[in-house]
This record gives C-alpha cells, structure tokens and sequence, in this order.
C-alpha cells in the first residue's frame, strides 16, 4: 500500500464517530469490550491487556452540535468536555462499554461525574493520577491506581488482567510507541515530506485500531515517506504547544502550514506519547507502568512537576527539533495550557526564542482572521 | 528603483507609486466587484494619473485582505508588516501603529528600522472600526467627515459600550430617542472605539511614538480620544489611509522581499 492510501484510509477512520468504530471491531471481535480514554493520559497498557480495544476520546470535533450539553455546563467551559457530552447524548459512542477519566482539571474531573450521572449502563472510572513528581512514594501510589482500574474493569465487563498480559501489552504499546517517535523524527529531518494533517491523522487513527493492527501500517508508511519528493522551502520552523487535550480542527493545522511554517514538533494526541521511551525496568508490570509514569513522561501542563522550571522541557523540544519560534495553541478556556503559558512565555522570552498565541475551539471553522496572524508572524521573522 | 504598494481593504483599494525620492503618487478608489480587477482598475487609474508607464514599476507587492487575488503583483505582504513599514517611513521615531480600518483595528510594535515586534488585532466583531463609524454617521445622519469635528463640541456625559456595535447602536438609538445632542452621542462614540482601540494596544504594550493609520485617523474625534485615553501623543501622517500601500511599496523595494 502507498503512503498516499495509507494516509487516506486514516483520514477516513478518524472521521468516523467513536461509537461506529467500537461496533466495526465489535463485530469482528464478538463479545469484546471496548473502553474510550479522555485525555491526556490513560493506561492504554491495562485495557489491551483485559482484552479490550482502547479508544481515544476526543470529543465531537467540527460535526457535533451542541443540543443537550450546553445545558450542563457552564458557558466557559472548554469545547472538548461539552461534545464529549454530547457525544454520549446523541448515541454516537454506543457499542463504547466503559470510560477512563482523570484529574487534569477541573472540568474533566466533574466531566466524569457527569458521564456517571447520565449515562449508567456503562462503566465510568475515574483516575486520581499523582500530581507530585518528587516524593518517593509516587510511583507506587500511581501503580496502586493502576490496579484499582484494572479491577474495576474486572468487577463492571468481567475481564481481569493477569501481570504476564500486562507485560505483554507494555511490549506492544512499547513498540507503537518507538514507531510514533520515528515519525516525529523523521519530520524533524524533512518536514516537506511529512506534513502536520497528515501525521496528525495518523497518530489519531493510530488510537482507533488495536496496537497490532496499527503498528505493521505504520511500518510500510515509514519505509515509504523518504520516497516522497518534496523540495524544502523557505518556511518557519515552529513548535506547537498547548494542544495537548482538546484537538485543534484539521482546518487549523492546514493553515498553519499554508502561513508559511512547518511544524516540526507539537503536542497533539500528547498522552499517546506520553511515556518518552520503552518502559524501563524488570518486575512487576504494574510497577512499572506507574513509575513510568513519574518518572519517563513528558512535560505537561495537567502535571505538576516539581523538579525543574514549566519552559525547561519546550526549550529543549524547540532546540532538538531545531525550531525557529513556539506557537501556543490552547484550547479557549483550557485552564492548565493558559496557567502554563504564563510561566512558558516567560522561559521563551529568556531564551530569546520568538512565540505567539493563537486560541482555537474544536468547532472552529473560520480562519482568515490566524491565517493573517500567523503570516504575519513568519513575515515579521522571515523578511526583517 | 520605482515601486508600487497596492492596499486591499475591506471598502477601499488604496494605491502608492514609490521612487527613490519618496512618493510618486497615490489614489484611493472605492471597491466594487472583484478584488482583483478593483485593484488593476485602481492601479491602472494611478499609472495613469501619474503618466507612468507599467513597465516603469520594477517590483509591485500587494497588502490587505485580498492580497492573494491581486495576479498583477509580484508578491503580498500582510496588513500589520506594511503598515508598520509605512508608519515608519512617515515617522521614523515610531514605535507603536495603531491602524484602524473599515473591518476593525490592529497594533503593531516596531524597532527604529520599522521591523514588526508584536502585534494584536482587536477580537470583539466590529467595535473599534470604521464600519461601525459609518453606521453611527448613517444614524445621525451626518456626513462621516464631519463627525470629528462635531465630536470635539461634544460632553462626556454619553456612555456607550465597547465590546459589541449592536449593542452600542441599540444604545445609541435610545440616545437619539432621549433627544441627546448628536455632538454629545458622536463624543460618546469616539470613546467607546478608541477604549476598544486602547485595550488591544495595551497587549503589545504602547511606547512612543505613536501613529494612528488607515482612514479613520483622518477623524479628529478618534485622534484627540486616543491622546486623552493613551495620556500620549499621537502622529498622524498627511494620508493615514495610504500607510499600508506605501508599507507595501517600501517592502517591495527590499532584497529579502521574495514573492
């Protein structure tokens, strides 16, 4: 199969509803459950090893109106909660069995409740993810969450999770993951032939299908993107920050890179991504996992990490990618991404590293208005 | 080196013939039907105008919300880079431009060369622009280039908001049924723009010298509310409406200035 058809065939997965997703593998699996993730993280590892397919959960995108959710939540409420909400209304994630939340906000913490209201033929857990980075205990605590999930899944869908399946599906997810970052490798090395659209619905699509089934297309896809021609051109190279839970409109990105840039690093679908290489370590797998957690994760603005300055982690990204400047996308009202820009902004200014900001909401679907700030933004660095 | 700035706007084409002793001549025709042959008609009418031959201009960029549409042009820059190039040139100890045109207002930030630093566009609909100017100027049924200086008779009594033009018009309307002087509403008018003005200055940060663009500068009310709500002074060049056409001519002029 050819990059452009792999590429194609995840375009048309990620633009289908969750729920029709579930019952496709559904009825290819009979009798198996499927559990959908919220961002930013959750242990993918522990639902593929009860047997089921682990979902990303990421709203309703551009083609969900809002008809139930407005009346739930307040009006500064982020986008993503609210079609999330929606989604679950409108039937469209039926044939999803469970949901997996966690604490990185506010509002996902009261998200989860909500889902538990409103929706109680399905299992809804919530995950109380460590936010202190430095006391000792951390990692244990986090594989006690761990396996609090993993017997919740066994007590509500009836499937357990033994520690030699644990370990196994660490190796798979190992594996995605190694894949995963030699795409935004190779991106860093030659962004004409790879662009942010068409990464982006790969890694998405890579969210929607078993581990197995993803990692052999994204093998053929690797092998055959440095045989795509494309002249470099004259654009900037930027880092996108602040996208890591509600996901910027397809829309968006293709604009960005109409301006003038190439984005050679982001932080979409950023919990996919979250552990930076294999989970270390020999032992107990639940251990491991939660330690990894701590200890091999990216920086991110939904934890707290104690042990070095919030812009310490975006400059290295921006000097390992050799980019020229930072764009901060934040969702409108996403409260940990627009609390760390303060702190992000400050570090890049110290850097002496060109940013700037541009909000967006999922429904967005007018862009004339970041279209001209961003060209303006690549013109002010590329033409002064 | 003779070059040319062609500035899109939203109502009007704006047009500036550039040789190396400064402007050779500029026009400003009203926009009706395509972007792209408004602004060949406009440039065709200041050639000209001019007595200048096409094939005189070495090097044409196009600027403003049609850029891209303007096939005649060698290349496009944005509204906030040409302006700030142009405010430059009229004044070369700018620091922050303020451009208010038809669609809305936008800040820029520049260095002593004219190179952007920063900038904001306003982000509340149409408050703090031309149009909504024009709407009031229908309402109280005065001709646009009078209201300036109506609005400088006007008292400070009349309050309107600045974060929605419905909402001031419905404001304005109950004004005019109060029977409150049209200098006092004009007054009132000015405020709320230029408060809009001043909120999306202060997130790029204002340091003089300031200099207001765009066609609205040529209204003395808006000027003399920026320089009360500013607490600073405000240069305004001989054709505030003309800035972004000659930022454009200017940057056309400029090696880097690849199409």
């Amino acid at each position: 199969m050819t990059a452009e058809a792999i590429i194609e065939r995840c375009r048309d997965l990620v633009t289908q509803p969750l729920g029709a997703v579930a019952e496709q593998w559904k009825t290819r699996h009979p009798g198996g459950k499927v559990v959908a993730v919220y961002p930013v993280w959750a242990p993918a590892e522990v639902i593929h090893a009860a047997g089921m397919l682990p979902l990303s959960l990421l709203g309703g995108g551009t083609s969900v109106e809002l008809t139930h959710a407005d009346a739930r939540f307040q009006s500064f409420v982020c986008s993503i909660a609210k079609s999330t909400l929606e989604l679950g209304f409108q039937g469209l994630v039926k044939g999803v069995d469970g949901f997996v939340y966690s604490n990185i906000c506010d509002v996902a913490r009261n998200l989860s409740s909500i889902y538990q209201r409103n929706f109680q033929d399905v299992f809804v857990e919530y995950l109380h993810l460590p936010q202190n980075s430095t006391s000792p205990s951390v990692a244990v605590y986090c594989a006690s969450e761990l396996r609090r999930l993993a017997a919740g899944f066994e007590q509500a869908l009836g499937l357990g999770v033994t520690p030699m399946a644990l370990s196994k599906s660490i190796d798979v997810y190992n594996a995605l993951r190694a894949r995963l970052r030699a795409f935004y490798a190779f991106r860093i090395a030659e962004p004409q032939k790879l662009s942010t659209v068409d990464l982006y619905v790969v890694l998405r699509a890579a969210t929607l299908v078993p581990p197995e089934e993803a990692i052999p297309s994204l093998d053929t896809l690797l092998a055959e993107l440095p045989q795509r021609s494309a002249r470099p051109r004259d654009r900037l190279r930027v880092v996108i920050e602040g996208a890591f839970c509600e996901q910027p409109p397809i829309g968006l990105l293709e604009v960005l890179e109409e301006a003038g840039c190439y984005v050679v690093e982001d932080d979409l679908l950023l919990g996919w991504r979250w552990i930076t290489g294999d989970v270390a370590g020999e032992g107990d797998p639940y251990d491991r996992l939660g330690a990894a957690y701590v200890n091999q994760a990216v920086p991110s603005s939904t934890r707290h990490e104690g042990r070095e300055h919030r812009s310490v982690g975006l400059i290295e990204k921006v000097r390992r990618a050799n980019a020229q400047a930072v764009i901060f996308m934040p969702a409108k009202f996403c409260e940990p991404a627009l609390f760390d820009y303060v702190l992000m902004r400050q570090g890049l200014e110290r850097a002496g590293i060109p940013h700037m900001l541009v909000e967006f909401e999922e429904k967005m679907w007018t862009f004339e208005r970041t279209r001209n700030e961003i060209e303006t933004f690549v013109e002010s660095m590329m033409f002064d | 080196m003779v070059t040319a700035g062609i500035d899109i706007g939203h109502e009007s084409v704006n047009v500036v013939v550039l040789h190396d002793d400064g402007i050779l001549g500029h026009a400003t025709l009203v926009i009706s039907g395509e972007v792209g042959a408004a602004a060949r008609l406009a440039f065709e009418t200041t050639l000209g105008r001019l007595g200048v031959a096409r094939a005189s201009i070495q090097r044409i960029f196009a600027t403003g919300v049609g850029r891209e549409n303007v096939t005649l042009a060698d290349g496009h820059r944005t509204q906030m880079l040409s302006h700030a190039r142009g405010a430059h040139w009229w004044f070369p100890g700018a620091r922050t431009v303020v451009d208010v045109g038809a669609e809305g207002n936008r800040v820029m930030r520049c260095d002593a060369r004219g190179s952007l630093t920063d900038f904001a566009l306003n982000d509340k609909c149409a408050a703090g622009s031309g149009v909504f100017l024009e709407t009031v100027a229908g309402m109280l049924d005065i001709p646009i280039a009078d209201m300036g200086a109506l609005s400088l008779r006007g008292s400070s009594d009349v309050v309107l908001t600045s974060t929605c033009a419905v909402f001031a018009e419905s404001e304005i309307v109950a004004e005019i049924h109060r029977g409150t002087p049209r200098e006092d509403i004009l007054r009132g008018v000015n405020d709320s723009i230029v408060s809009r003005i001043a909120a999306t200055s202060r997130r790029v940060g204002i340091e003089p010298d300031l200099v207001l663009t765009g066609g609205v500068a040529r209204n003395a009310g808006i000027v003399q509310a920026l320089r009360e709500q500013l607490e600073m002074d405000v240069a305004v060049p001989e054709h505030p409406e003309i800035t972004g056409a000659l930022g454009a001519a200017l940057l056309a002029r400029e090696p880097a200035g690849a199409a």
